[in-house]
């Protein structure tokens, strides 16, 4: 039964591939261009962000699978480590076999993934990570503000092991978009990014509640934005997580074939 | 040999001698490293690299499971290379009361290190938050697993919760940009310091959001000991170690407490503790005699909380404030201490019975801020 | 003159004891730089990699070659594993694995800079110099819709830049993304166009592991080139 199983799991992925390598998600979300308030003041308080598409969901297993099938340099066995350090997609079976742990269902979210990985499945399916800002844009709608909802949140990333399940389940956020929390972190294009203002600008570390002073407001959900942004940096980029994971952005104009979640 | 052959001779002599203390000044002391008054400074920079170690997470031979001190063993100075490593442990704090703590080490405070003043201390600690760990196997790495195998108070389990964390040893005298820096779960961070100063000293995460990490329960504390030790010390009978400290969780609905951000803002803690268990000091009071001189390194780790520590029926008869020999105050009812300070207290134990240690900030006792040493009649040695 | 001959010997032993030490210390400066491209025993085939030039875009579906490896990519932590495609100045499309066989120094700026990537291509120009001044150096700009080939060419020909050791090279955000990773540059733009960024140069070897990394702007390279030299890379 498992062998059949996987056996449809491959020609799933297989046809997926194909499908993926085209072009972005079919169920991508199309968000439209608006200005955002930076939560992390770097040099401006309000970006504008242009239209992009967003994948309705994180990657999954399967997704990934495809990619994997398709480009062999990425495979587990075959990535050099400059890439993907050891534990790179350590939950599934084989190579292109997901096997039978939690983590590995078909339709869970593809995790420990490098940056290096998540970036490459992006422009493979012909896209790119979203940036910081972009996420953080998108994932503000309906949280932002809302501290009882940040407190939910802040417990989540107290203990981010407690909800592992298929993606796209539970309600989608004002946008359409799904499970940008409480499922897993996701990488952003820019992640290990804060300078300060001119180009002569060093990077300066931020230890110890020093970045605190970035922040534009106080709120609770503010903090949790700035605590996502010290996680992320602090992350290597040939390494992931068990809890971190990725969907992909597309530059696109609006009036494309993708799906435009609820306003 | 000629007048002036000896005169060059002596001149090249002063040269030689000159530059010879010169570059065994700089290779004795090691590259960037420079003295003042006594004290060691100028560390070298601190190395990250990945490795596969799995092996036990608490390594050293004078660091221990609370309330224990270890003893220091030798004269003068020397050079402790431990290894404590940051990894999820799902810990109960009060009965019925659990929750993936993030720790150092598997328990809540971190392990107790003790040191002399002027040693070195060249430190190890891998991010193994992505993995399980267990330390409830006995082994002699260190006498905190040894200890912890046979009084295992906060029943630990093996948990995972991948995050950045960084390690700030407040003994430590270092460019906290380089020391202090933030890793990533797999990697391993390596660094020395010098203890410049005697004192009761607080370690714990520097990586933002401070007040979450810390409320997690990545805090421990460091001993040093002064290098001619402490006036009172051949008169105290007994030591003990206990560390304050405020948790903020709140029900998770998983049968696991989580944290609570709004409590933690808000510095409204729902627990507070001696050395991490509503019970660590009551299932397993202090003991002493009567007549008996009591010692307690004692640290207030907050996060956020100031402690005012008092024992019920005693006065301290010397407190070293801040753990220094130069910073005496005697016949203190209490001991005011802010988040991430601490004292040597010193208290002769007046006749048997139970003396009671508490944060005399009652709220904060009512949370669970209170222990017992439990007196015996008086022996006569 | 016994008290000389002592004084000497003793002077000798400070030296070498001071020489032993510098030299391990700028054996575990390199080793902290290393370590990005990693310390351990992956078992996997390298000889299985296909190195082929592939356009990223365009899918081939078709069966890989199992061609054994060019002899960079079979370092495991070599930078010429980022295979994607760049243009130089000249509009030739190459790939950064083109590099592989000589040390390089790498280098990221941008056109519209007004103070900082000036000096930093000054400094890399004067670390090229006093290394003998044959060392490629690879300048890869955070701006490709500003610094077009042409861009490009009259930007290094007002500067000096125009020998066959200098490389300007643009590609896609991803790529440009991919390599400064790599390299360790953070870089963001901003909503004027301008970059805020680090400024790095990095020392590839032969095989395309990174070596040293050099922050900063100031024109005193002459420590630098020395521990360049003292690392034995330029030789292989």
């Amino acid at each position: 039964m498992r062998h059949l199983a996987s056996i449809i799991v491959t020609i799933a992925a297989s046809v997926l591939a194909s499908a993926l390598a085209q072009g972005p998600a079919p169920d991508a979300i199309a968000i439209p261009a608006g200005n955002f308030d930076t939560i992390l003041v770097i040099d401006e308080a309000t970006v504008a962000i242009e239209a992009f598409a967003l994948s309705r969901t994180p990657v999954t297993n399967t997704q990934y699978l495809a990619f994997v099938q398709d480009q062999e340099s990425w495979r587990r066995s075959e990535v050099p480590s400059v890439f993907a350090e050891r534990g790179y997609l350590r939950h599934w079976a084989e190579d292109l076999e997901l096997g039978d742990e939690t983590a590995a269902a078909p339709d869970a979210p593809v995790t420990n993934v490098s940056w290096y990985a998540a970036a490459s499945y992006c422009d493979w399916s012909g896209g790119r990570l979203p940036s910081e800002y972009e996420w953080e844009y998108v994932a503000g709608a309906g949280v932002r503000g809302d501290d009882a909802r940040a407190a939910q949140l802040f417990r989540w990333y107290s203990n981010p092991t407690a909800s592992l399940r298929s993606v796209g389940t539970g309600e989608p956020n004002p946008y359409g978009v799904h499970d940008l929390h409480g499922l897993v972190l996701e990488w952003v294009e820019d992640f290990e990014t804060v300078l300060p203002g001119e180009d002569e600008g060093t990077p300066f570390g931020i230890a110890c509640g020093a970045a605190a002073r970035l922040l534009a407001g106080n709120t609770l959900s503010d903090q949790l934005s700035l605590m996502r942004h010290i996680v992320r940096m602090n992350f290597s980029a040939n390494k992931g997580t068990s809890t971190l994971g990725f969907r992909c952005a597309w530059d696109v104009a609006l009036g494309g074939v993708y799906a435009e979640g609820p306003r | 040999m000629t007048h002036d052959s000896r005169h060059v001779q002596r001149r090249l002599v002063r040269v030689l001698v000159l530059v010879n203390a010169l570059l065994l000044t700089t290779s004795a002391a090691g590259q960037g490293e420079f003295e003042i008054d006594g004290m060691i400074f100028g560390m070298p920079e601190a190395r990250v690299y990945v490795d596969d170690y799995d092996g036990p997470p608490v390594v050293g031979d004078t660091l221990t499971l609370l309330p224990n001190i270890a003893s220091l063993d030798y004269e003068g100075n020397t050079t402790h290379a431990i290894r404590i490593d940051t990894f999820v442990q799902e810990i109960e704090i009060a009965p019925g009361v659990r929750y993936n703590a993030w720790t150092y080490g598997g328990a809540v405070p971190g392990p107790v290190l003790h040191v002399r003043e002027g040693d070195r201390v060249v430190f190890t600690m891998r991010n193994r938050t992505d993995e399980h760990v267990v330390i409830t196997e006995p082994s002699s790495a260190s006498p905190f697993l040894e200890q912890l195998a046979t009084s295992d108070y906060q029943q630990a389990e093996t948990a995972v919760a991948p995050m950045p964390h960084s390690m700030d040893f407040h003994a430590g005298t270092v460019a906290a940009n380089d020391k202090w820096r933030s890793i990533a779960p797999g990697e391993t961070i390596e660094f020395e310091w010098v203890a410049n100063y005697p004192g009761v000293y607080i370690y714990h995460c520097g990586t933002p959001m401070v007040l979450m990490h810390t409320a997690m329960g990545q805090y421990g504390a460091v001993i040093v000991s002064p290098r001619d030790g402490f006036p009172t010390d051949d008169r105290v009978d007994r030591e003990f170690v206990v560390v304050q400290s405020d948790f903020y969780l709140t029900s998770g609905g998983n049968g696991l407490q989580q944290f609570d951000a709004v409590a933690a803002f808000d510095k409204k803690a729902s627990h507070v503790l001696f050395n991490g268990h509503r019970n660590a000091l009551s299932d397993a009071p202090l003991e002493a005699n009567a007549g008996e001189r009591v010692r307690i390194y004692f640290l207030n780790a907050g996060p956020s909380l100031t402690s005012t520590f008092h024992v019920i029926g005693a006065i301290f008869d010397v407190v070293y404030y801040e753990g220094s020999p130069e910073n005496v105050q005697r016949g203190m009812q209490s001991v005011l201490l802010g988040a991430g300070m601490g004292a040597v207290v010193e208290f002769i134990v007046p006749e048997a019975g139970e003396y009671y240690l508490v944060d005399h900030e009652f709220a904060d006792k009512e949370k669970g801020a209170v222990g017992v040493l439990r007196a015996s009649p008086r022996t006569t040695n | 003159m016994k008290l000389a001959a002592i004084g000497a010997g003793v002077w000798f032993v400070g030296l070498a004891l001071t020489f032993a030490i510098a030299l391990a210390l700028a054996g575990a400066r390199s080793e902290t730089v290393d370590h990005v491209a990693g310390t351990h025993d992956h078992a996997h085939d390298n000889d299985a990699h296909d190195h082929d030039a592939h356009d990223h875009d365009a899918h081939d579906h078709d069966a890989h070659d199992h061609e054994p490896l060019p002899l960079t990519a079979a370092v495991d932590g070599s930078i010429y594993h980022l295979d994607h495609t760049w243009r130089d100045q000249h509009e030739r499309s190459l790939e950064l694995g083109a590099f592989a066989g000589a040390p390089i120094l790498v280098t990221m700026f941008y056109g519209n800079c007004q103070t900082a990537c000036p000096l930093l291509l000054h400094k890399a120009r004067l670390l090229q110099q006093e290394l003998g001044g044959a060392l490629a150096v690879v300048a890869v700009t955070f701006d490709p819709v500003s610094d077009t080939p042409e861009a490009m060419r009259h930007y290094a020909a007002e500067r000096g830049f125009d020998s066959d050791a200098w490389h300007f090279l643009m590609g896609s955000p991803t790529s440009i993304r991919m390599l400064a990773t790599l390299l360790g540059v953070q870089y963001h733009r901003r909503a004027d166009g301008h970059y805020d960024h680090s400024n790095l140069i990095a020392l590839v070897d032969a095989d395309g592991v990174i070596r040293m990394r050099t922050e900063g702007l100031s024109a005193d390279v002459a420590p630098i080139a020395a521990e360049i030299e003292r690392l034995d890379v330029l030789t292989h």
